[in-house]
């Protein structure tokens, strides 16, 4: 074989794209020593050429695996079944016998015979059954020519033997290396298929040898295949020896991968631009989404307008003004009820007032919330996510796993699974905003705490109050003789509770101005900031992976131009010849 | 009588404010319920809230004037009060949160402090009144750079939240304290450190997280110890504990083969306390307050003996 056979079946397992039929083809071409093939479809019964004195066949049978023929002094068949046992026999008639119904069972067959013609060159006789390249490839594996057998009274080849053609002519290119055996069991002949025969194996004047398979003028089975067989060999010499063969085979392997490595070049290079397209989306996105939690500040600061934010006002006077008309009517009430007045009122006043209070800025905290802070937030952080969305759709992020980072701290905490990120999202939110409210209202009352009463005092506002009251009560204590009248008694803590009511509003107001919606607003725009944060993280990751892409594509790239220089090297010009 | 939502149409609908003397009588009501003894409480401890019980049936306002006398005790060592939000520090809110879930059920309001007295400077306080909680950690722990890790924390705010839980503030006003006080506080510290890796580090097992538990709470000791001692900003966190050593130290202990070496504490209740714990540690109780069947783990001392273990260690310190 040749150095270029060699070195081109060395290199198509190397090759990054599929060569496994260039493989095959070259298997198909790569054994030594002539071997024929003899071909024919049913009708033409290659096998029937076989016929010695009895033929080795019954007339019906046809085998779809190749029957091998070789010399040897006096008949012996070799058979292989489908579990590979080997049966030998000597005469026909055995063979025969044993194949009766059991035909299937066969995968291989030699057959060993005293003729002279084999002494010179094996033959392979195969049925064409729904033949394909591939098939012809395994089965015709090391045949250097083919006599094709064809009924003379057919109205044409069939696609079997189209292919067959095709095969030899521009796979394996031995159109040369082709005679033509036509069998005739009737009289009829049909003259149009020599030249059908011509047309399809591109050549002109192809061998025909016409052989009678019972009446009709012709040469006997023998003689036909023995007139085939030597025209070839005569005519065309010793295929192995002058190595024409193997040149022709490379070249059409060549031809196929130069085409293949040229789309697989170009899909690389497409696949490389793509990457490097996506890659600048992928920054661009990355920047403007930075952009806009940098300089937009998602416009958080004006959720609320300036009389939602006077209303908020507006209700937390109203509301003191209405304890303070209701307080001593509460007072008095609770004197004429209670078996222990004095002690009651100095424990609990404060208390009560300081629930009342936590619970009425909770409330008003919450409802603000839901009705106005939510649904706004929630249009914020929506336009943010469609926004990745759409951008993610652009860039086909496919590798995107579905999980949007809603970076909610508060919510991690609780191990909540967000699954379904547009149903949690308002939870989220609703969460974020319940428990930065509730917080609030908590840091407010440190901040009351801290900045109103002593350093050693309570710590929210509930003890803010509890400390009124315990003012109160050591007021009573200092002031007031618990033996005085009940009525005087209540009416000093009435004058001291309302004092503290008056500081207390203005402490308040100011406070929410200050501290509770600054404070709010700093929280969502913290979890907005890092919302936006980690989608820029996910696109920068994005990016990456185009940059990786490019350069693996790149990579690629240079290595499949590298191969079709080899493959060029080795049958320059075999494209063009396509 | 609790508030119900008013709603904030008070505008419109006018104001209703709650009746003062239902809120005293149901406040009175609910200061004279029994108070709860935890699960991991000792026996002289749940005989003490008992009492403490039965007292609240005359008095109702003794559990009030206990809390407020704590509030201005604890006052007095301590300024610039704060609240911490979440984001200011991550972990501690965490921790802080998740002792809660674990112990008290009630979520906290998380201070943190300037400590005006050495005692405070490397101490945490949690105090509670009805259905809140307040916990008050020194800001000192946060300002030198890792000294405690999360465990550590954990440890030390459970135990915080085990001195409310077991009404250590509301008792000591009337009843002379028990010398086991600490000891359930302990208790209470290694259930949420126990916890807490049992929840955050993947496949942890029950036993490792115990015998950690034991040793984190006995490096948080020793670090507050060893902070008290050398002063503000003078110890390197990174070299203070040999944590193999400790452990070492302890599983020799445990096995009878020493005492206490110098390096588990220099404090002889410190010493106390550290041997409890390891007990604790190798006990049912701590399991089946981890929502664990003892059953399931041999080898574990029961109820009677880690008891009759307390009882030798209190009146032996």
């Amino acid at each position: 074989m040749s150095d270029n056979f060699e070195r081109l079946s060395q290199l198509l397992p190397t090759l990054l794209v599929d060569t496994a039929y260039e493989q095959e083809l070259l298997a198909a071409s790569g054994a030594v020593g002539e071997r024929l093939l003899v071909a024919g479809s049913q009708e033409a019964q290659p096998f029937s050429l076989l016929a010695m004195d009895e033929p080795l066949l019954a007339p019906d049978w046809a085998p779809l695996f190749p029957i091998d023929a070789e010399y040897g002094s006096i008949l012996s068949i070799r058979a292989v079944n489908i579990d590979g046992e080997i049966e030998r026999f000597h005469s026909a008639a055995d063979f025969q016998r044993y194949c009766g119904g059991r035909l299937e069972e066969l995968i291989a067959c030699t057959v060993q015979l005293p003729i002279p013609l084999l002494e010179r060159c094996p033959l392979r006789f195969l049925l064409l059954n729904g033949t394909t390249f591939q098939t012809l490839n395994k089965k015709a594996a090391g045949c250097t020519g083919c006599v094709i057998v064809a009924a003379a009274d057919a109205g044409g080849f069939s696609e079997d033997y189209q292919t067959l053609c095709d095969w030899l002519t521009s796979e394996r290119c031995v159109a040369d290396r082709v005679s033509l055996i036509l069998t005739q069991r009737a009289p009829r002949f049909n003259p149009a298929l020599e030249i059908m025969a011509e047309t399809m194996l591109k050549r002109e004047k192809v061998a025909v040898f016409r052989c009678s398979l019972g009446r009709g003028s012709g040469l006997s089975p023998a003689r036909a295949l023995d007139h085939a067989v030597r025209d070839i060999l005569d005519r065309c010499g010793d295929s192995v020896e002058n190595g024409g063969i193997d040149g022709s085979v490379i070249c059409a392997c060549c031809a196929r991968l130069e085409e293949k490595l040229r789309t697989a070049l170009a899909e690389t290079e497409a696949d490389g631009e793509e990457a490097q397209r996506q890659e600048k989306l992928c920054r661009s996105a990355e920047k403007s989404f930075h952009a806009m939690a940098e300089t937009d500040r998602y416009s958080l600061s004006d959720l609320l307008t300036q009389k939602e934010n006077a209303d908020i006002r507006t209700e937390v006077r109203a509301m003191f003004a209405a304890l303070r008309v209701a307080l001593p009517g509460l007072i008095d009430d609770a004197a004429a009820r209670s078996d222990n007045p004095k002690e009651d009122l100095r424990q609990l006043t404060g208390d009560y007032l300081s629930d009342l209070m936590d619970k009425f800025l909770t409330d008003l905290l919450m409802e603000f919330s839901e009705s106005h802070l939510i649904p706004r937030t929630q249009e914020r952080f929506d336009q943010v996510i469609e926004r990745f969305q759409r951008l993610s759709s652009e860039l086909s992020m496919e590798s995107f796993d579905g999980e949007i980072p809603v970076s909610l701290d508060l919510l991690k905490n609780e191990g909540v699974n967000i699954g379904d990120y547009r149903t949690a999202m308002a939870v989220v939110i609703s969460r974020v905003i319940t428990e930065g409210g509730k917080a609030l209202v908590k840091l407010l009352a440190a901040v009351l705490a801290g900045e109103y009463m002593s350093p050693a005092s309570f710590v929210t506002l509930t003890n803010v109050l509890n400390k009124a009251g315990e003012t109160i009560s050591s007021f009573m204590e200092q002031k007031v003789d618990s033996a005085m009248p009940l009525g005087l008694y209540t009416g000093s803590l009435k004058k001291a509770v309302l004092k503290k009511l008056d500081s207390a509003e203005q402490v308040l107001c100011d406070q929410l101005d200050k501290s509770v919606f600054p404070r709010l607003y700093s929280l969502l725009d913290e979890q907005f900031l890092q919302m936006s944060k980690d989608y820029e993280n996910l696109l920068h990751r994005q990016g990456d992976r185009c940059v990786e892409r490019e350069r693996a594509a790149a990579r690629k790239a240079e290595q499949i131009r590298e191969q079709l220089r080899h493959v060029e090297e080795l049958c320059p010009g075999a494209a063009s010849e396509m | 009588m609790r508030f119900e939502y008013f709603g904030t149409n008070w505008l419109k609908e006018g104001f209703i404010f709650p009746s003062l003397s239902d809120y005293i009588a149901d406040t009175k009501e609910r200061l004279r319920q029994p108070l709860s003894v935890p699960a991991y409480a000792t026996a002289g401890e749940a005989e003490r809230i008992q009492r403490f019980s039965q007292l609240t049936q005359d008095n109702p306002y003794l559990q009030r004037a206990s809390f407020a006398e704590a509030v201005r005790q604890e006052g007095e060592n301590w300024e610039n009060l704060r609240a911490v939000p979440y984001g200011e520090y991550p972990e501690l809110y965490s921790v802080c949160i998740f002792s809660s879930k674990m112990l008290t059920g009630i979520q906290p309001i998380i201070f943190l402090y300037t400590a005006k007295t050495l005692g405070m400077l490397y101490n945490a306080c949690a105090l509670d009144y009805q259905d809140k909680v307040w916990i008050y950690i020194s800001d000192q722990l946060f300002k030198e750079h890792g000294m405690l890790k999360a465990e550590e924390l954990c440890y030390l705010v459970g135990h915080e939240l085990g001195h409310t839980q077991c009404h250590h503030a509301t008792i000591r006003s009337t009843t002379s304290y028990g010398s086991d006080k600490e000891y359930s506080a302990d208790r209470a510290g290694m259930i949420v450190c126990a916890k807490w890796m049992l929840t955050h580090i993947p496949g942890c097992q029950p036993q490792y997280a115990a015998q950690l538990a034991a040793l984190y709470g006995t490096a948080t000791l020793l670090k507050l110890e060893v902070a008290t001692a050398n002063g503000p900003d003078k110890t390197d966190w990174r070299t203070a504990i040999d944590y193999e050593k400790l452990q070492r130290d302890m599983d020799n202990v445990f096995d009878g083969a020493a005492k206490l070496s110098v390096s588990t504490g220099s404090h002889p209740y410190t010493r106390h306390r550290i041997m409890a714990m390891i007990n604790f540690s190798q006990s049912q109780m701590l399991y089946r307050c981890l929502g664990l069947n003892p059953n399931d783990y041999p080898g574990l001392c029961s109820d009677e003996h880690l008891q009759r273990l307390m009882s030798y260690q209190l009146t032996n310190q």
